[in-house]
């Protein structure tokens, strides 16, 4: 298996030759001028926690020195903010990692079930993709490499469902993300599922569901109710693409459809995820997007790393011992070298005088501090671009103890154009 | 109000006793689990009486075996006096015995499902008898309620799975073939948009058919393929093969020539012989012109036996010869009868003309091409002939036309049907047909006439493949295919769902897919309402093929086994035999185990102990056993009293082991969990782990760590429950392999329980098990009724679970006998009213 050598001339080049299976990304970069970029907002969230002992940087504001994790984003060190002590007060309330996952996005309450009455909070992405996501085809794109696995962790007593999602349309509907390549790709750019004819498809199905709603109880008209949403959304899709909203053509011979499955190295599935959202932004196909680096408790084997050996859940149980600390801190730096490429590559792609990371907001983080204690208090968040609406970065920035995370969930909507002054339990506004 | 009214009424009396007991649980619980502490996730916050213990049945139900067992309160706080601990203890009982033995009104919440994937894809194959393997790239099922992917409160909707059930249904759609005869067929390979015309195609098709419908009359097709083989081996051994040689002996027999041919061709296409067909044509090689008649039969048969066990008997188990059958498509492709159309309709049986689509009735209806192969016949047999001339000579025929030709005109004379209205009768008929099966109750005249609106319309633009592809389309993207809907009635009384929602109940049950053609007959007549009707259908449903769901979806769940094919991830370099293969093959020994168990209805209890195991070439070397050849499963009577059963079972072993060293707590957890349906809450966050690998000695072994870990009291209260049931399969390594040293150290398989007892080793631990019998039942029964309904359980379901461990109990532990408790009860046959439904 190939080991992932950290040096930073790889870190430069893109991980294990990934980029030159997509050199579209690359060949695209030279962009198409656009007078007018919106503005992107993407959200990835990395499952376990970190090494905190290796996670904040020593020292605050401009000149601070990046921590050991941190060190990948060396290069990239003025495009984004470290924030520190930024914490979700509501997560509080239930163990393990489900209180602390599907409402990563919202701040709110998980309510505790094996599966009745599941509720979380409406996620900000969805609320930025339902008010301004009708400028793009898809209003948001919801990614990931790992199914949501299914049953109930009766250690606990949460359903899986919790784990598996940090995007949800209302409290009471999480969104379903797109593990395989091929079929984000497709979702994104292809137009066969798209044509008119299926309109009368969709007019019949909208009738069954009037129909049917006389014969159901009240419970049943509310997931009725989110069927016929989700036929409305197509809908709305095959109209805006019809009405051809400003996305351009992908060039087929640059632009390459992924290979069908899985693809079986975890550093080539989450690159390629990464990358199709940077080509889904830069190719107006959506402005919203979330990424999950792996479910909540995943225990995915990282042994594939240099000096480390186990599951990625496993070693974040590290109970102080100093060869698991170690083991656990390389597989953030691992999350670390690929947001690092992730920026990388928004920054090389030019929209006008600015570049796709000007243009676009992006946040990394995780739902609890240290796997080990599962708290989610002084999350390892950090804040990139921003630079095209005149926000600088490069700075540590150290907030006051408990300071809601909602704040920057409120800035990043916000900027997003939302007009709001509260969301979750914020007390202020973050960006 | 009904809801918790009987039991309100028992319990009403002692309101008094009431204050008493929440006295108790203030003074010694909610220090700990009333609100600001909530300690293991447990809050008796907010306990006003007795709808409390309703609604957190679960939490309340562990109370009692904490307090039973004394392990709360904590040794270190007050201690309940005997008198209060005695008090407590027969109150909560009560409450909950009184549930066992009263039958609530309320059947509870019967909320909307949709289908899950898998249930998607087995309904499609039901409804067409081809399995296209559809939905398999559907977003997986969070799961919940049991413990289940079919857990109706979470399986909500989104836009992204909406544009998956639309991109299925148009991916279905291009299988579908439709003429007005046959309606609505599935193929396994795409079907042209527009045919064609060339017989290849068509034989393609057959031969698929053959191959995949899932369950043909079975005498049918054997009978089929005998006759083939034979003719084909007969004319071999008169070196007879040339074409005309075949025509003559095809046209003799009444025998389709195409086939015969191509038999020949197969079975004389002796390069390559891949695994399969080596293994079923071996004795047809082998034959010479001097063999017997008797050997002829014994290679015929071997073929047919090969092919019986790959379609029929287990399609689980045994690789499908496709390749064979990839030959001979291959070969229809190569090699094809130079004959015009006009002589291989002569030359053709009935029987034929109907299995042929080339030249079957239906044919004529499709597209035309029976309307241009008539105009072609026409043109080249009048060829001399102008259009008038022609006008009387079809009149006439006799006079133009030589015998065969008139034959061939006889037999378009009879297969052109072009009559609007009987086109438009079957373009109904098939329209409700295939709507009325996808929603599973009757389509409305409404709905099949816009259905045909819409047919008629596409047919106009893009001809009649289209049209029903679009038909298809709508069809599968509809609510009433993609949710299992339920007529809801008004008014507060619940009342018993129709025939048919009792059939549709039934068999997502048992089959997680929709009923059969028998199960709709006795729902259509009303017969399935009587009891003993009932009771034969479970009975025949559970040895159904198809029943394997319980086995695959079920049990996979309810044990967890699931798991080994999707999250287990042992480390390569210390475990080089694990793979994606074989943790598949581990998988599907369970299904087999519990296959095996469910369908011949034997005692649930062989999940706990047995003495067989299934086992193909990879498993069996896991379990030491020798001789065993080949991929597929087979059951192996064993001696080794170690082993049989499921704890013992290396998918079990492996997914309760971390990628370097097994773990006794996992394994505990598993057992406690999985088993017995009593789970510890999560460790505490600052626990001292053991090391990775158990191969680093530190001069203790594993067991000694642990032990030295329990002297903690905070760690005391699970793992003494977890561990003993963990270390007696220290015996077996992550793999599942038998040891008796790790990390240098011999095992030591025993684990004391809280009473001082030893479970020693595999054989300890299942005889512990049985003597828990109950709890496992229990369990099972629980699981079970959440499966069945997809629903959370609730605090009355407590009748029904311990109804059905009564009736397994009495019964031999049989299977059946759960699922006709379950299937017999109220709150599987009743509704509630929708007064009722919205409280």
């Amino acid at each position: 298996m190939a080991k992932l050598n950290l040096t930073r001339r790889t870190v430069l080049q893109g991980i294990g030759g990934v980029s030159l299976s997509m050199p579209w990304l690359e060949a695209t970069a030279e962009a198409k001028k656009q007078t007018k970029a919106p503005i992107n907002t993407a959200f990835l969230f990395m499952p376990n926690g970190v090494n905190p002992k290796m996670w904040t940087p020593e020292g605050e504001g401009k000149n601070y020195k990046l921590s050991e994790i941190l060190k990948p984003l060396e290069a990239m060190k003025n495009e984004f903010d470290v924030l520190t002590h930024l914490g979700h007060k509501q997560a509080k309330h239930g163990d393990g990692h489900y209180a602390k996952t599907a409402n990563y996005l919202s701040g709110e309450l998980v309510h505790k079930t094996s599966g009745k009455n599941i509720r979380s909070g409406k996620s900000c992405d969805q609320i930025i993709a339902q008010r301004v996501g009708n400028n793009s085809p898809l209003p948001s794109i919801e990614l990931g490499i790992e199914a949501t696995r299914t049953g109930v962790d009766t250690n606990v007593g949460f359903t899986q469902v919790y784990g598996g999602h940090i995007s949800w349309s209302d409290s009471t509907t999480p969104v379903p993300k797109e593990i395989y390549p091929q079929l984000a790709f497709d979702r994104l750019f292809s137009k066969n599922n798209l044509n008119t004819k299926l309109a009368s498809v969709l007019d019949a199905v909208k009738d069954d569901v009037k129909r049917l709603n006389d014969s159901l109880g009240t419970e049943d008209k509310v997931r009725m109710d989110e069927f016929y949403t989700s036929v409305r959304a197509l809908e709305k899709r095959i109209q805006r693409s019809i009405k051809n909203v400003k996305a351009p053509e992908l060039d087929p011979q640059k632009h390459k459809r992924p290979d069908g499955g899985l693809p079986k190295s975890l550093q080539e599935h989450m690159t390629l995820m990464l990358d199709l959202m940077i080509l889904a932004f830069q190719m107006n196909r959506t402005h919203v997007a979330t990424f999950m680096f792996g479910n909540s408790v995943s225990g995915k084997n990282f042994s594939f790393l240099d000096g480390v050996e186990g599951g990625f859940h496993q070693l974040s149980h590290h109970a102080n011992n100093k060869e698991k600390l170690k083991m656990y801190g390389k597989i953030n730096v691992f999350h670390m070298v690929l947001f690092n490429n992730f920026l990388r590559k928004m920054k090389s792609i030019k929209q006008g005088d600015q570049t796709l990371l000007d243009n676009s907001l992006v946040m990394i983080g995780s739902g609890l501090r240290d796997g080990n204690k599962h708290e989610p208090i002084n999350l390892p968040t950090l804040i990139a671009g921003g630079a095209g609406r005149g926000i600088t970065r490069g700075q540590h920035r150290v907030f006051k103890k408990d300071t809601p995370m909602c704040n920057l969930l409120l800035g990043m909507m916000q900027e997003s154009g939302i007009e709001s002054n509260k969301f979750g339990d914020s007390t202020g506004v973050i960006v | 109000m009904c809801r918790y009214f009987i039991l309100f009424v028992l319990i009403i009396s002692s309101a008094q006793a009431d204050e008493e007991f929440k006295k108790i649980v203030g003074k010694y619980c909610l220090d700990c689990h009333g609100g600001k502490k909530t300690k293991g996730g447990v809050n008796f916050k907010g306990y006003e009486g007795i709808e409390h213990i309703y609604e957190n049945h679960e939490v309340w139900k562990d109370a009692i075996m904490q307090v039973e067992e004394g392990e709360m309160p904590p040794e270190d706080d007050p201690q309940m006096s005997p008198d209060e601990k005695k008090y407590f203890l027969s109150k909560l009982t009560k409450v909950f015995d009184e549930a066992e033995k009263i039958e609530f009104t309320d059947p509870g919440p019967a909320p909307l499902r949709r289908l899950t994937k898998k249930e998607y894809n087995n309904t499609i194959r039901d409804i067409f008898g081809i399995d296209l393997e559809l939905g398999k790239e559907f977003p997986s099922e969070g799961g919940g309620g049991e413990g289940f992917d079919n857990n109706a409160e979470v399986l909500t909707f989104s836009p992204l799975m909406f544009e998956k059930y639309v991109q299925e249904a148009v991916k279905l759609s291009k299988h579908i073939e439709f003429t007005y005869v046959d309606g609505f067929r599935a193929f396994k390979e795409e079907v042209p948009l527009r045919n064609n015309p060339q017989m290849l195609v068509k034989l393609n098709r057959e031969y698929n058919e053959i191959r995949n419908s899932i369950y043909p009359p079975q005498f049918q097709v054997e009978a089929y393929l005998r006759d083939y083989m034979y003719a084909a081996r007969d004319l071999e051994l008169k070196n007879a093969v040339d074409d005309k040689s075949i025509w003559s002996y095809a046209k003799a027999k009444n025998m389709n020539p195409i086939f015969i041919k191509h038999m020949i061709i197969n079975l004389a296409d002796r390069k390559s012989k891949n695994e399969v067909e080596k293994k079923y044509l071996a004795k047809w090689y082998a034959l010479t012109k001097d063999s017997s008649k008797k050997e002829v039969e014994a290679a015929g048969k071997q073929f047919l036996e090969g092919y019986k066990k790959s379609r029929y008997i287990n399609e689980h188990t045994t690789p499908e010869p496709k390749a064979l059958y990839r030959k001979y498509i291959q070969n229809v492709r190569n090699h094809i009868f130079k004959v015009s159309n006009e002589e291989l309709l002569l030359c053709l049986s009935e029987a034929d003309r109907i299995r042929l689509p080339l030249i079957s009735k239906e044919r004529g209806l499709t597209d035309g091409h029976v309307e241009r192969d008539y105009n072609r016949f026409i043109s080249k047999a009048f060829k001399k002939l102008d259009a008038e001339k022609r006008k009387k000579a079809l009149k006439n025929p006799k006079e133009f036309l030589n015998k065969k030709q008139q034959g061939t005109l006889n037999w378009f004379a009879n297969k052109r049907v072009s009559d609007k209205k009987e086109l438009d009768k079957l373009l109904h008929k098939n329209i409700s047909e295939l709507a009325t099966k996808a929603f599973r109750r009757p389509a409305t005249k409404d709905e099949i006439a816009k259905m045909v609106q819409l047919f008629h319309k596409e047919k106009d633009l893009k001809g009649i493949q289209a049209a029903a592809r679009l038909v298809t389309i709508r069809i599968f993207c509809s609510p009433s295919f993609i949710f299992r809907i339920e007529k809801q009635i008004d008014g507060k009384e619940s009342y018993k769902i129709s025939s048919h929602e009792l059939a549709v109940r039934l068999s997502y049950f048992l089959w997680s897919s929709m009923p059969d053609k028998e199960l709709l007959k006795l729902a259509d007549n009303g017969e399935l309402k009587k009891a003993e009707v009932l009771n034969q259908q479970i009975d025949r449903m559970l040895k159904d093929p198809k029943a394997i769901a319980l086995a695959e979806d079920f049990s996979s769940q309810w044990l967890k086994f699931k798991e080994i094919k999707e999250t287990v991830d042992l480390d390569k370099k210390r475990f080089p035999e694990f793979s994606h293969e074989l943790a598949h093959d581990m998988f599907k020994e369970c299904v087999e185990t519990l296959n095996y168990i469910i369908r011949n209805d034997k005692s649930i209890l062989e999940v706990i102990d047995n003495n067989y195991v299934f086992v193909n070439e990879k498993i069996s070397k896991l379990y030491g056993l020798k001789g065993i050849k080949g991929d597929h499963f087979r059951k192996v009577d064993i001696k080794d009293k170690k082993r049989g059963g499921v704890i013992t079972s290396p998918a079990v072993l492996a997914m309760t082991s971390y990628p370097l060293r097994t773990s006794p707590v996992l394994r505990g957890n598993w057992v406690i969990s999985s088993l017995l349906g009593t789970p510890t809450p999560p460790p505490p966050s600052d626990v001292e782990e053991l090391p990775e690998d158990d191969s680093v000695a530190d001069g203790l072994t594993v067991k000694q760590r642990f032990e030295k870990h329990r002297e903690d009291p905070n760690c005391y209260s699970c793992h003494s429950r977890l561990d003993p049931m963990g270390f007696p399969l220290e015996m077996f390594d992550p793999l599942g392999r038998f040891r008796t040293k790790s990390g240098g150290h011999a095992i030591d398989a025993t684990g004391e329980l809280k009473n001082g007892n030893i479970v020693n080793g595999p054989q300890g631990l299942k005889k512990h098990l049985l003597s828990k019998q109950d709890l496992f039942l229990e369990n099972l029964a629980s699981k079970a009724l959440g499966y069945s309904l997809g629903r959370s359980l609730e605090f009355f379901d407590r009748y029904t679970i311990a109804k059905a461990v009564n009736a397994m109990k009495k019964d031999n532990y049989k299977f059946s006998a759960l699922v006709k408790v379950i299937v017999h009860s109220k709150v599987f046959q009743f509704r509630r009213g929708h007064t009722q439904a919205s409280k």
